[in-house]
């Protein structure tokens, strides 16, 4: 069974009859009878085949998984999941100082952010461990760079927690997949900010406001590197929010 | 006796594998683990292996969920059911609304060395007992008089992971 299922897999079913005495003949199954005797070219009276001459369907037999080369959950645009919350495009372009901060192409950059309870999808977080796995991961996504070293994702506005202003992680790495850089984005912040406008919106089940919020400026990440960190917010509550933001990579 | 539970079904997947789901699961894990080791590896001197950095960085224990990602595609493939584990009839499978991929550990200079573990999670299920050696569960978790039920063997790595007792 497993051998079928494991050759069907490779869409070799109907090759079977050929494979399968290659697979034997390394088989240990062979160390017994690898001993030359006259059986050896004794011809076959039992040579199995299709003896059914009627025309009927052939009986079905369990499908199982076959499997399919899948790309990881995490190479998805749109991170939403089952998350909910203020709509929020994010717009990133990826420059290389090592070609005079031209745009790079082909450079893959993984975001992650909190959703707006301040929650990240990981083993063991909160409202996760009962959940079903499908809804399992939200808010994680990973894209490559357009020719004009830019990707978008669809998300919505992360809410924040203890300790830390609001931010979105980004890890970029080149086509090979070796990592150029680990950074965060920072949110412009304020009266009239996106970050205070969205966190009043208790309509959409941001519930905490901004009461012990931690503000860029005592932020131990943000503190010392806000200014080439801070990305530009646009829009509205309604017509949700646009993130643009470049970051600088060795490429 | 009757109660709550939820079972657990535990595979191992590494370079011996043989089931094309197992290796696609394994070479993909492999690669993700390769690009997110990095976020917790030094760059100068990088960890080989997970347990090396594990014990280096504690927060690299978060591998765990991020390579499991790599994995979610084939998981799904599944559709809940995982074929391995059968009833005693041998046409029900397991059924499983959760998992959890963990590294058993892991090389970033040899793919061999990598072997990752997959635990699958039941849905809440009616305990009624072993009988025969097999647990005696319904799918059906209402308190009614009769209850369809399926039987799975008690086997190595099948476990009973949750337990709420019923008066």
């Amino acid at each position: 069974m497993e051998r079928k299922e494991f050759l069907r897999g490779l869409g070799l079913a109907g090759l079977g009859a050929l494979t399968i005495p290659v697979i034997k003949a390394c088989s240990s199954d062979d160390a017994s009878s690898s001993s030359t005797s006259t059986t050896d070219t004794t011809q076959a009276t039992n040579t199995g085949g299709s003896t059914n001459t009627s025309c009927s369907v052939t009986s079905s037999e369990t499908a199982g998984p076959f499997p399919t080369k899948s790309p990881s959950s995490l190479v998805t645009a749109n991170i939403v999941s089952d998350r909910t919350g203020v709509g929020f495009t994010i717009n990133i372009t990826i420059k290389n100082t090592n070609a005079s901060c031209a745009v790079l192409a082909g450079a893959i950059v993984d975001i992650w952010h909190c959703d707006k309870d301040g929650y990240y999808s990981e083993y063991g977080g909160t409202s996760m461990q009962s959940a079903d796995f499908t809804s399992a991961h939200f808010l994680r996504g990973r894209q490559t760079t357009n020719a004009n070293g830019l990707v978008s994702f669809t998300s919505i506005f992360p809410g924040w927690y203890t300790s830390r202003a609001t931010h979105i992680h980004v890890h970029i790495y080149n086509a090979s997949g070796t990592s150029l850089l680990v950074t965060q984005i920072a949110f412009p912040e304020g009266s009239g900010s996106a970050v205070a406008l969205v966190n009043a919106s208790t309509a959409n089940g941001y519930t905490k406001g901004l009461s012990g919020y931690t503000y860029n400026a005592s932020d131990n990440v943000f503190s010392d590197s806000v200014a080439n960190e801070m990305s530009t917010v646009t829009g509205s509550v309604a017509a949700g929010f646009i993130l643009t933001h470049t970051i600088n990579v060795a490429g | 006796m009757k109660a709550i539970i939820r079972l657990a079904y535990r595979i191992i997947i590494d370079n011996s594998s043989t089931f094309l789901w197992d290796k696609y699961v394994w070479e993909d894990t492999y690669k993700e683990y390769l690009m997110q080791n990095q976020q917790f590896n030094s760059k100068e001197k990088p960890k080989n292996t997970f347990r090396e950095l594990l014990s280096e960085n504690e927060k690299a224990v978060q591998l765990h969920y991020l390579v499991g990602i790599a994995a979610n595609g084939y998981i799904e493939q599944l559709k809940g059911n995982f074929h391995r584990v059968t009833d005693v009839l041998g046409n029900n499978h397991f059924p499983f609304v959760n998992y959890k991929l963990d590294i058993i550990n892991t090389d970033i200079t040899d793919i061999s060395k990598h072997k990752v573990g997959i635990t699958f999670y039941s849905p809440l299920l009616t305990y009624l007992g072993v009988v025969e050696n097999h647990y005696l569960v319904s799918k059906t978790t209402d308190d009614v008089d009769g209850l369809e039920t399926i039987m799975f063997p008690v086997q190595p790595r099948l476990s009973i992971c949750y337990y709420e007792k019923k008066t």
